[in-house]
């Protein structure tokens, strides 16, 4: 009995579940692995079956699956490994886009509308109305995303120029909703920069109280 | 029997919420923010910034309306500073986000012509105006218009880019009248343009700067509110208007409120300087008196 035929059909069969399967998947770790399957197998396929231009397709989307589904993977780990150690924003990095700033210019003003968040690479930056001036490697704007009224507290002024990296809140909304992980412990993270913030604040009270006391 | 229930929208609708924002587009939404707003605000101010709340939505579309209103809430409530000329900054903000485009002549040519159902007319006198390219080109979006601008600086060009073209508005025959309509149509795409980023960035400058002199310099801030009338029009008028804004701002506002420059009468100096600026084209008596200004201050 010839068996080619029979193997060559489940092939068929066992390609095509993954394929339903793939597209059931919520989120995107699932779908990843179960689209590097589905290459796999099809490449199996397509070569027993001399199909080629089908292989070529899966040779180029299985490297791809496999670099995004890594992407994903140490994003989850950076981020946890941030929530758990400096609450550092620096896994954003990758994400983020580059942009040069002059002297004098203003990146964001007050009660405008937030829509993305910067981290500070070079140069210096001053927020204007409480006079304060970020270090380099600070995160900005991080809160509006998460605060109700979406708007700028403070304007951030470039006083001398440098390099800033961007990143618009829809893009972490997007890895966020692609990620329910991701998701998770970037709110402990946020939360977390929230908690320190008002620690720093409760800290400050305290010293002016007991300076107003002496 | 028939159970009567709320019918889900379609994955068509979501997709449209989803990118165009169905909630906040609807002009319900704008005249209801209205309401509200207008039960704070005091009744000189009513009117105008209702006047312009209609007149935003049909100039761009009811989020546009939305802005303002969020922009004039600013200074209403217990936290905001009292603003001595509340009605002046609602118009004067009205008129500066009534910027004029080639987009917004084609709207006023048409609305003169009947609107949506205005017909072509031989008597109809065309309307010639002149813009620079440097402000026809920002109609493209940021991500093309920036490339394009950049290339007339790279090719030593730039003066190229602030030459004039002249349009011409007509509803003279069905083909024009057309075209008219597809221009005034396409008011959709101008939130994505560079004019409508750059526009945005120059209110937000402007209100924060009459922000900070409620702060440092309450005295002046009735003053630095008027400066927004320095702009108006287009072309060469709107140029000319928006670099002797920019003189003054950067010169002597932005200083005085930064601490940098002792003007105690920032107010006065501002008024001193627009008069120099009187029927100018160039910066120049405008420039020499806010240095003579600042010099004096420094002194």
């Amino acid at each position: 009995m010839d068996m080619s035929g029979l193997v060559s059909g489940a092939g068929g069969f066992i390609a095509s579940a993954f394929v339903v399967a793939g597209y059931t998947m919520r989120t995107m770790i699932p779908l990843r692995i179960f689209g590097i399957l589905t290459n796999v197998v099809l490449i199996l396929f397509s070569v027993m079956h001399h199909h080629y231009p089908v292989m070529v397709l899966h040779m180029i989307l299985l490297p791809l699956n496999v670099y995004r589904l890594r992407e994903m993977l140490l994003l989850v780990r950076e981020v946890k490994k941030s929530v758990n150690g400096d609450l550092s924003m620096e896994w954003l990095k990758p994400f983020m886009t580059e942009r040069k700033c002059k002297s004098g210019e203003i990146l964001f003003y007050k009660h405008e509308k937030a829509e993305e968040m910067f981290y500070i690479v070079s140069g210096r930056y001053r927020l204007v109305e409480s006079g304060i001036e970020l270090p380099n490697g600070a995160i900005v704007g991080e809160l509006g995303m998460l605060s109700p009224s979406n708007k700028r507290t403070q304007t951030l002024e470039c006083l001398e120029g440098g390099i800033i990296l961007s990143v618009t809140y829809q893009k972490v909304e997007e890895l966020y909703v692609q990620n329910p992980e991701f998701g998770f412990y970037f709110l402990r993270l946020v939360s977390a920069r929230l908690f320190q913030n008002v620690g720093r604040l409760e800290a400050q009270l305290a010293q002016s109280t007991a300076q107003a006391a002496t | 029997m028939k159970i009567s229930g709320k019918v889900p929208p379609s994955p068509f609708r979501l997709l449209k919420e989803r990118y165009f924002g169905e909630e906040t587009r609807n002009p319900r939404v704008a005249r209801a923010a209205l309401a509200r707003l207008s039960e704070r605000l005091p009744q000189d101010v009513v009117p105008v910034v209702s006047a312009a709340v209609a007149s935003l939505i049909d100039y761009q579309d009811p989020d546009y309306a939305l802005a303002y209103l969020e922009r004039i809430e600013r200074y209403v409530g217990p936290t905001a500073h009292p603003l001595p000329n509340l009605a002046e900054l609602a118009q004067l903000l009205s008129d500066r986000m009534h910027f004029e485009d080639p987009i917004r002549i084609a709207q006023l040519k048409l609305a003169e012509a009947g609107g949506a159902a205005a017909e072509p007319s031989t008597a109809s006198i065309d309307r010639l105006e002149k813009f620079r390219w440097d402000e026809v080109i920002p109609m493209l979006p940021t991500k093309a218009a920036a490339p394009a601008l950049r290339f007339f600086q790279r090719l030593h060009l730039a003066r190229l880019a602030r030459r004039s073209v002249t349009l011409r508005f007509s509803v003279r025959t069905r083909f024009k009248l057309r075209w008219l309509k597809w221009l005034a149509a396409a008011r959709i795409t101008r939130p994505f343009s560079e004019r409508f980023k750059l526009e945005r960035v120059w209110v937000e400058r402007w209100l924060h700067m009459v922000d900070r002199s409620l702060v440092k310099q309450p005295d002046a801030t009735v003053t630095i509110v008027r400066t927004a009338s320095l702009i108006s029009g287009h072309g060469d008028t709107y140029q000319n208007g928006l670099a002797q804004w920019n003189a003054i701002i950067d010169g002597l506002v932005k200083p005085a409120c930064d601490g940098t420059l002792a003007l105690h009468g920032l107010g006065d100096a501002i008024r001193q300087a627009r008069e120099a600026a009187v029927g100018e084209q160039a910066q120049a008596s405008l420039l020499q008196r806010v240095e003579q200004l600042r010099r004096s201050a420094l002194a």
